[in-house]
Parts: C-alpha cells; sequence; structure tokens
C-alpha cells in the first residue's frame, strides 16, 4: 500500500517537503547480525522527522516502524543514520527526536553533549519536538506602530501641542542567516494652530495647521544568537522623509511639500511569539539635519532637525 | 498757518464776553452751563471764531504749559519734601491727579518752567521734574470729499480681512486723542460711519468729565482708520471694524479753547490718560500725538500700560527731517517693548515726506501724501475717512459729516493699531508678542533690514495675522 506522506507543517518544511516527500511502500529492515552491534531505534509514529543541524533543514520524515541506526544520543535527540532509501545525497545523518522512536536493540548509543545551537532544549521539560534552529533565508512582512519623540520637539510643540508623535506603517525584512535588510514606510498625520512664538512663549492664533511625515527608511543590520524565543538586533540605515505643512489661508506656495534625507540606527529584540509571527519591540534614532528652520517657527527656537528619538512596535508574518 | 497772538487775545475775549452775557441770563439759582454742556443740550454755541481762523491750522499754542511742571518723588519721600521745594520756587499749588504717579507743580504763568524744572530735578528726593510739553497732532488734513482708500488696500487688508474679520467688541482700542465723534447729544452727533460701535469709558481730560466729544476732527478721522464700521454700506472701511472704542480727549481743539475748557493738551494729560485706559480695560492705545521733550511720567504709563497688557502705538512725527528732534513718546520706542513708533509711507511704500527719519523709527503704514497722485484717480493720497465736516465744524456745527484725505503719522498709526487689535484678537495676549509679530512680518522697504526711514518695513497684516507653522 502506498501512503503519502503529509508535509510537515513548518516553513522550513514546505519548500523541503516538496523535494522530501517521500512513500511508505513497506518498513525497511536492518539485519539481524548488524543490530547485535549497533543500537537500533525504531519509529514509533507517522511522520517523524529527522533534522539536519547548522544550517537546520528537514531531511526526511518517516513512517512509523523504520528502523534506524542511532549513533549517538544528544540530549532529547539520537544522531541517526537514515537508510540508504531516505537519505539525500552526501546527507546520511540526522537528528531525530526521543519521543519519536524507541531503542529497539544493541545498548543505548553514547551520550554526547549537544551542541550549542540546540542546548536550550532542557532536559525534561520538552514533551514535544521544539522548532529547530531558524532557517538560513527568511522572508517577513510587518505592521508596526511607534511613537517619536521629535528632535524639534519646541516647534511641533508650538503648533501641534504635543512633543512627539505616532507614527505607524509597514514594510519588508529578508534575513539571511545573521543579517537582516528592511525596507519601511510609516505615516504620521496631526494638526495643530498657527502660532505667534516670542522668548519661547506660545499664543496660537486659531489658524489650523496640518503636519504629514512619511519616512521611507532602508536598513540593514546583524541578528544576535537567540536566546530562546527572543533575538536580539541592530542596524542602521537611510531615510527619507517627505514633509508637508498645509495650513488654511495659505497660498498653494506658501504651503510646504518637500522630501528630506537623513540616518536612522535602530536597535531591538524580536520574539517568536508563533512559528510565524514575530513581535519586536524596536527602539530607533532618526536624523535628518538641516530640514526645517526659517522662515518658520523652527527658526525661533533654532531647530532644524525633523528627526527624533522612537519607540517601535513590530508584528512580523513570516518565516 | 499760526494765527497771531492778537486772535488768541480775541478769541479769549470773546469767549469772557460770550460767557459773561450768557451767565448774566442764565437762571441764578443754577450753576452756570458750561459751553460745552451748552453744546451737548442743543443749544447754539453763543460765539464765532474769527474767520482766518481755520481747525485746519494749530493754534498758536505755547511749547510748554505755562507754569506747570510734572515732578515724580522718590517712594517715601514725605509730602512735606515737595512742598518745601516747591514752595522755594514760588509754586501756586500741587496736584496729584488720579490715574497719575507723578504730582502736578502750578507755578505762575509767567515762570520759567524751563530753568525751574531743572533746578527741582537737581534736589536729591526728585526723580524728575520736567515741564509739560503740549501735545501736538501730527496731521495735515484736507479737502473733504475724497473717498478712495488704497492704504487699506496696499497693505492687503482683503486678505487680512479673510483671517479675521474685523475682530470683536471684546477687544477694546483707547483712542487718546482730540475725542471723537461717538454720541448723539444736543446738537453734537455721532458720526454715521461708527453707528453700532461700542463705546467703553470715554473720559475727556480737557473738560474733565465723561463725554469726549471731538470738536476737532483728527481723533474722529484716527478711529475711523482703526475700526470704522465696515460692510454697512455706509462710507468707508476700518481696520478692525469691529472693535470696541474708548474715546479719550486729551487735546483740545480751538473750539475747546474758544469754549474755555479748563484744560490744554499736555503730556501730564497723555500720561494720566494712558494710565485711565490700562485701568480700564483696553488692550491697545493708539498715540497719534506726541511732543518733542522726554517726559519721563508718559514713558512710566506706557509701561505700566505694557505691564497690564496693552500694546501702544505712537506716531513717529511729522517733521520729515532726519536731523529733526525726536518725538515722544515714540522716541521710547526703541527701549520699551510693547510700544512702537510708527512712520508713513506714500502710495509707493517711500517714506513720506514729512515722516520722521530717526532711530526709533520701528514701523511705518501708510500715511498719505496728498501732493501725489500716485495712484492717478484724481485726488491726493492721503488716508480717507469719516470725520466732521471740517468747514463746518470752522463755524461750530457739529453734526455734519464727511469724508476726508488726512496724511500724517496720526494717520499711519491707526493702521497699527488696528492691527493689533485684530492680532490680539486672535490670541496675543503679549504686548511684546504683538510689537515682535508686526515687526517680524513687516514688508521690508528701503535699505534691506531696518532703516531710520521705514524701521523694519511696511506692515504686512495678512502675513501677521497668518502666523507661523513649524515650517514656513
Amino acid at each position: 500500500m502506498i501512503r503519502p506522506v503529509p508535509i510537515l507543517a513548518s516553513a522550513a518544511g514546505l519548500w523541503l517537503a516538496s523535494v522530501l516527500q517521500v512513500t511508505a511502500q513497506q518498513a525497511p529492515t536492518i539485519s539481524a547480525g548488524a543490530a547485535a552491534q549497533t543500537s537500533i531505534v525504531r519509529t514509533t509514529t507517522d511522520h517523524a522527522a529527522v533534522w539536519r543541524r547548522s544550517p537546520s533543514q528537514l531531511l526526511a520524515t518517516l513512517p512509523i516502524d523504520v528502523d534506524l541506526e542511532a549513533i549517538a544520543k544528544e540530549g532529547q535527540w539520537y544522531l541517526v543514520r537514515l537508510p540508504e532509501k531516505y537519505a539525500l545525497p552526501g546527507l546520511e545523518t540526522g537528528y531525530v527526536f526521543e519521543g519519536r522512536v524507541r531503542l529497539v536493540s544493541g545498548p543505548p548509543p553514547p551520550n554526547r553533549a549537544p551542541a550549542t545551537s540546540s542546548s536550550h532544549y532542557t532536559e525534561g521539560k520538552e514533551t514535544q519536538p521544539v522548532a529547530p534552529p531558524a532557517p538560513f533565508f527568511r522572508v517577513r512582512g510587518y505592521g508596526s506602530l511607534a511613537y517619536e519623540w521629535f528632535l524639534a520637539n519646541d516647534s511641533f510643540n508650538a503648533v501641534l501641542g504635543h512633543r512627539g508623535g505616532l507614527f505607524y506603517g509597514g514594510g519588508g525584512q529578508v534575513i539571511f542567516g545573521h543579517l537582516f535588510a528592511d525596507v519601511g514606510f510609516e505615516h504620521f498625520g496631526n494638526t495643530g494652530q498657527r502660532v505667534i512664538v516670542l522668548d519661547g512663549d506660545v499664543f496660537p492664533l486659531g489658524i489650523s495647521d496640518t503636519i504629514t511625515m512619511e519616512p521611507v527608511t532602508v536598513s540593514g543590520g546583524y541578528r544576535f544568537r537567540p536566546k530562546g524565543k527572543s533575538v536580539a538586533y541592530a542596524g542602521a540605515g537611510y531615510t527619507s522623509l517627505r514633509f508637508r505643512e498645509r495650513a488654511e489661508f495659505a497660498d498653494p506656495g506658501e504651503n510646504t511639500d518637500e522630501r528630506f534625507n537623513g540616518f536612522v540606527i535602530l536597535g531591538g529584540v524580536e520574539y517568536a511569539v508563533h512559528r510565524w509571527v514575530f513581535v519586536s519591540g524596536e527602539a530607533r534614532f532618526t536624523g535628518i539635519p538641516n530640514a526645517i528652520g526659517a522662515p518658520g517657527v523652527a527658526a525661533e527656537f533654532n531647530e532644524t532637525n525633523l528627526g527624533g528619538f522612537s519607540v517601535a512596535l513590530k508584528v512580523s508574518v513570516g518565516n | 498757518m499760526f494765527v497771531t497772538r492778537g486772535f488768541r487775545v480775541l478769541i479769549a475775549l470773546s469767549v469772557a464776553l460770550a460767557v459773561a452775557t450768557w451767565s448774566a441770563r442764565a437762571p441764578h439759582a443754577q450753576a452756570p452751563l458750561t459751553l460745552k454742556q451748552q453744546l451737548l443740550a442743543g443749544g447754539a454755541l453763543p460765539l464765532t471764531l474769527p474767520a482766518e481762523h481755520s481747525r485746519l491750522a494749530a493754534l498758536p499754542r505755547p511749547h510748554v504749559a505755562p507754569g506747570r511742571i510734572l515732578v515724580k518723588t522718590v517712594d517715601g519721600a514725605a509730602p512735606a519734601t515737595l512742598q518745601s521745594l516747591a514752595s522755594r520756587l514760588g509754586a501756586q499749588g500741587i496736584s496729584s491727579p488720579a490715574n497719575a504717579d507723578f504730582s502736578i507743580v502750578t507755578l505762575p504763568a509767567d515762570a520759567d518752567v524751563v530753568a525751574a524744572a531743572a533746578e527741582l530735578a537737581a534736589q536729591p528726593d526728585i526723580v524728575y521734574a520736567t515741564p509739560d510739553p503740549v501735545a501736538i497732532l501730527a496731521y495735515v488734513p484736507n479737502d473733504p470729499y475724497y473717498k478712495y482708500q488704497w492704504g487699506l488696500q496696499r497693505i492687503g487688508m482683503e486678505r487680512a480681512w479673510d483671517i479675521n474679520p474685523g475682530a470683536n467688541a471684546e477687544m477694546i482700542v483707547a483712542v487718546i486723542d482730540s475725542g471723537m465723534a461717538y454720541l448723539d447729544q444736543g446738537a453734537y452727533r455721532q458720526a454715521p460711519d461708527l453707528a453700532g460701535a461700542t463705546f467703553i469709558s470715554p473720559h475727556d481730560f480737557i473738560w474733565d468729565d465723561d463725554t469726549p466729544v471731538d470738536l476737532d476732527g483728527h481723533g474722529t478721522h484716527v478711529a475711523g482708520t482703526i475700526g470704522e464700521r465696515s460692510g454697512n454700506g455706509v462710507g468707508a472701511a476700518g481696520m478692525a471694524f469691529n472693535v470696541a472704542f474708548m474715546p479719550i480727549k486729551v487735546v483740545g481743539g480751538p473750539w475747546d479753547e474758544a469754549m474755555g475748557a479748563p484744560n490744554v493738551g499736555t503730556a501730564s494729560l497723555v500720561a494720566i490718560a494712558i494710565r485711565y485706559a490700562a485701568d480700564h480695560g483696553a488692550k491697545v492705545i493708539n498715540l497719534s500725538l506726541g511732543f518733542d521733550q522726554d517726559v519721563p511720567s508718559v514713558k512710566d504709563a506706557i509701561l505700566y500700560a505694557i505691564d497690564k497688557g496693552v500694546f501702544v502705538a505712537a506716531a513717529a512725527g511729522n517733521s520729515g527731517d532726519a536731523d529733526s528732534p525726536p518725538f515722544y513718546p515714540a522716541a521710547y520706542a526703541p527701549s520699551v517693548e510693547g510700544l512702537v513708533a510708527v512712520g508713513a509711507v506714500d502710495f509707493n511704500f517711500n517714506r513720506a515726506y514729512y515722516s520722521n527719519s530717526n532711530d526709533y523709527v520701528e514701523i511705518a503704514a501708510p500715511g498719505g501724501d496728498i501732493t501725489a497722485d500716485e495712484n492717478h484717480d484724481g485726488y491726493g493720497d492721503g488716508i480717507l475717512q469719516q470725520t466732521i465736516d471740517q468747514q463746518l465744524a470752522s463755524e461750530g456745527v457739529f453734526d455734519q459729516f464727511g469724508y476726508f484725505f488726512f496724511q500724517g503719522t496720526s494717520m499711519s498709526t491707526p493702521h497699527v493699531s488696528g492691527l493689533a487689535a485684530l492680532l490680539m484678537n486672535q490670541g496675543v495676549t503679549d504686548p511684546k508678542a504683538v510689537e515682535w509679530a508686526i515687526e517680524h512680518f513687516a514688508t521690508d522697504v528701503g535699505e534691506p533690514g531696518r532703516d531710520n526711514d521705514t524701521g523694519f518695513g511696511v506692515i504686512n497684516p495678512r502675513n501677521t495675522l497668518r502666523g507661523l507653522g513649524v515650517s514656513r
């Protein structure tokens, strides 16, 4: 009987399974002589996954009752040799979780110290297989919500009544091992009043003034070694800000619609709340110098930079 | 044109004779009405001005008020101290007016008040002692039939009114001047284009009463530029046409003098009036007047008003000569934030030929030039407003009005006062900020930057009222 093997429901498995999809025609066996000298484990469930480590890769999903030579044991994982039928060229060995097999013959395989990458799989805590290390190449999309404290905070406070504001937006991110590249777009909009300012005293005039800021930021950086489900990262990049200011009673030429360029420095921590869903807390410093000043109120406060310090919450979906 | 001293004597004799005649006919049991009261009661005035006399020319007033010295003693000085000092100078009396922080020492009319003031000022307990200069109205009126207000158009008031359509009656502008045609009473009539306006706490310091009627026309013309009712289908427009007025009379015209007003317009009255206005709720004070001497009591009064949140605009003077002496109180402006000295420009925004050029000039506004017709409307380019019919007023008729082109820094100053009223109505409550805004947004003319002819430039009401955004 030929049974199709379900594709392992993991992001990595999506593309691997298409390559490795196998059928269980019959349970392969190992000769008795060989079994007497080696440790043999047998799969106790269908879809028992055999993994390669560093980089992580699904090598095979095995049906029940497949005998495997156990070369060693590392923590909760058996290092096993795949039968030729299931092995990829050059990838004959892999790791299978101890809950998916049982020792059926021979002595227990020698224990080996678990590799660092799997050291977080604590003894006795896991009853189910834990996701292996993240895949090397990943793609994500995200939404973001950020609060920025403006460097030109006196100017914005005079007109908008706030020294900072909420930005919302989204973007995309690709990850190559420890490196990442990010493209993001955000929007800020708020309406205040035009003012007269003297010696720091602000007099609103009751004339509405709407400010819109839309930065497009391209950044890249480094993702540090994961700790549990968390990964810290840091980076820097380039930002291009479209600044618009529109007021009542303005001639067309008196409104502002300009683009200013600057830089961004960022750092944050990402937490995997689900296999495909990640939440990040991020701090950023953006510098966009020489963007404002005379003849606006910014000149009264000697403020020229449209950047600021911000904290952001990102929700990413991807692998 | 100045009339001769003989005319003054004639006026005085006429007034005295008329008063004596009228008094003889008055009921013996009642206090005699003053001639002003008689006017406001609807009676005909029992006197005329000489045919040559015209209100268009100032009376030959003395340079300083005869026999008056303004004195301020140091804090804590005993009244007897001033009494003792004054008596040594032959003083006839000392008075301390309400709304004043100084005293007035009265000397014989023929006393040398300049020398006496200098002697008094040298005493240890005296802060200052000055003569009491006669206030001069800065205007050059004209033929009474012109109707075009190019000044408001040239400074862009149409667009400014889009932003602030004339303020409201909570904004009180004190017009410290020759009075105002604000009242319908007896033989006196309110200027038709002021109908519907609100008038707050009027006071007449020339007659010491609360009916500061304008027998001259200057104050009414000035008030018109500040806030003549607009959009009413009558006459002309004003800068801030919904404000309330506080008419305060500190300068008497020839009729006041002829009718025997107890006071003449002096710096001391101006100082008192400024404090009165500040104490009675004015937000803006217009001073289309001044004098050619430094009078500390006036400066103190202005500082007092500004401290109470009042913006003050003062005429820069009409001497028209860069070498002319400073005109006070405008000359205090560089050292007093919240007080601006206003010069005048013509149709082309050049300094008007009569407008003082000096380092105290801070801003300029249309003051007109009736000798030119740059806008080719067939009339000299004066500032048009409604006021008392100038010809009939000279005949003692005060119920007829017309539209007259005047020129002078008296006419440019109310443009600034009107703009200040609009700006304060929008929420700029600090007079120092009002000054900053008016100067900051001025249209620079003449030499780049501030210059002695037009200060920071010509007022730009629309830009001033728009204020600033973050970027522009």
